[in-house]
């Protein structure tokens, strides 16, 4: 999983800030993200932890800083000097974003298959069959019966939604994934089997991941590092274990104890 | 407090009263806890790395290659298998696959892991057989440091044995030990 150590971060947020008119998004946010590595945000209820995650995908303009990306060609580029072109072409290969409600991150209307031979064909996927073998492929991997590539997500469980969302996502092998709460629509054991098939394929892949989560089972589960917000600043930060086992700030200390056995 | 140092092949036994800091003590090395003064040096190849100061990914990549560590209890994942968790630890410390294997299957049979259980999550093992699976885990894998964390609490004497005797094997390997006792 680990790589060179003396290689260039992927993703470096530089004092980035978000101020919707008056009312504060995050603010002074600064961190390195390298390749292979999965970042936890953890805090309450509108500490900026979504704000964040959508400055980083360029969903939303920063107030402040710059976000610095190393693209496939070695380059590095603030995200938000980018052409609307090349960002659109970053979101459609580079990346990939699981959502909390999968009707966001999916196309309702569109049979399963649909939605992953789309992504494949988004970057310039054209032989229909090897489409529907890729397609099919994934399914089996996030454990959704091929059987069911012509069916609407509409028919699928929770569970298998989302896991359809990652076989959406994953299929054009990005090297950043953003989640957003990606499993805290489901069922307990239901969760625990995604999480399951999360975590296998980001070591599998490599991937690099920034995931929000109110759950700190879940960012001990899958992430390396934490960052913990609170009213928009990023309070505490360091390895996943050392921030849950011995957490510094009052606040996460706090936010620890308050959930058994994390 | 003090300073203290463990070389290749050494064994050191932190002993004391409970609650006198033997864990913490480890887990600061292993950069699980803090450290509010002072240094831990670990040498990583011709390298110095402070663990008191470390970036994350520093201490991350500490653990991959240099030292393991060996708690109490096994943090269950499920769906693993005990014998893909067991040579999972080997391969993450850098063991090609088909030796990985290989040690899995020795270590499990030396500490009599019932064979049937191999396939199996260890989320229904019980507590004993749970614990085996976690030594096992924390054997098969190379590396020069090696913390050990109450290794034989509530094993028998038989398995408290064998316990001991792959530590032996080991140290002879040139793995510096840590361990606390109770
Ligand atoms: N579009 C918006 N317009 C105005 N204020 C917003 C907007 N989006 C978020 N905010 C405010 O920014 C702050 C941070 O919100 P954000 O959604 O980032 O929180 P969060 O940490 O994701 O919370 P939650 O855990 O509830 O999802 C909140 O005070 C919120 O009210
Ligand atoms: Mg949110």
């Amino acid at each position: 999983m680990m790589a060179k150590l003396n290689d260039k971060p992927l993703l470096s947020a530089r004092n980035l800030g978000k101020h919707y008119g008056q009312r504060l998004g995050c603010r002074d946010v600064n961190f390195d993200l390298y390749e292979g590595e999965v970042l936890a945000v953890v805090g309450e209820s509108g500490s900026g932890k979504s704000t964040l995650l959508s400055l980083l995908a360029t969903e939303l303009s920063p107030t402040a800083g710059a976000v610095n990306y190393r693209m496939r060609d070695g380059e590095t580029r603030n995200l938000f000097d980018l052409s609307e072109a090349e960002r659109r072409f970053l979101l459609r290969t580079d990346w990939g974003f699981v959502r909390q409600d999968a009707r966001d991150g999916l196309r309702m209307g569109v049979s399963a298959g649909g939605n992953v031979g789309e992504r494949l064909m988004a970057v310039g996927g054209r032989h229909y069959g090897r489409i529907r073998d890729t397609a099919s492929d994934w399914l089996n991997r996030v454990e959704i019966e091929p059987e069911r590539i012509d069916d609407l997500p509409k028919s699928f469980s929770g569970g298998m939604r989302q896991r359809l969302q990652i076989a959406r996502n994953l299929v054009t092998h990005p090297r950043l994934v953003f989640m957003d709460e990606p499993t805290s629509s489901l069922d307990v054991s239901v969760q625990a089997r995604l999480l399951d098939l999360i975590r296998g394929l980001v070591s599998e892949l490599g991937l690099a991941v920034i995931i929000v989560t109110h759950d700190l089972a879940v960012a001990r589960l899958l992430s390396h590092r934490i960052m913990v917000m609170r009213q928009g600043r990023v309070i505490e930060t360091g390895l996943t274990d050392q921030v849950l086992d011995d957490p510094r700030e009052a606040y996460t200390q706090l936010l620890v104890s308050s959930v058994l056995a994390a | 407090m003090s300073r203290s140092a463990v070389k290749p092949g050494e064994c050191v036994v932190l002993g004391g009263p409970s609650g006198a800091g033997k864990s913490s003590i480890l887990k600061m090395i292993y950069g699980n806890y803090r450290c509010d003064h002072g240094r831990i040096l670990v040498r990583d190849g011709d390298e110095q790395v402070d663990v008191a100061t470390a970036e994350p990914r520093r201490i991350l990549a500490l653990r991959g290659s240099v030292m393991g560590y060996v708690s109490q209890f096994l943090r269950v994942i499920p769906r693993v298998s005990s014998l893909d968790i067991v040579a999972g630890a080997a391969t993450d410390s850098g063991v090609s696959q088909a030796d990985a294997w290989a040690r899995a299957e020795r270590l499990l049979t030396l500490l009599n892991v019932p064979e049937r259980l191999w396939s199996l999550p260890p989320a229904t093992f019980s507590g004993g057989e749970q614990q085996r699976v976690n030594i096992a885990r924390g054997l098969a894998a190379d590396r020069p440091i090696l913390l050990l964390d109450e290794p034989t609490a509530s094993l028998d004497a038989a398995n408290r044995a064998v316990v001991v005797r792959l530590i032996e094997e080991k140290k002879r390997a040139g793995a510096a030990v840590h361990r606390h006792l109770p």
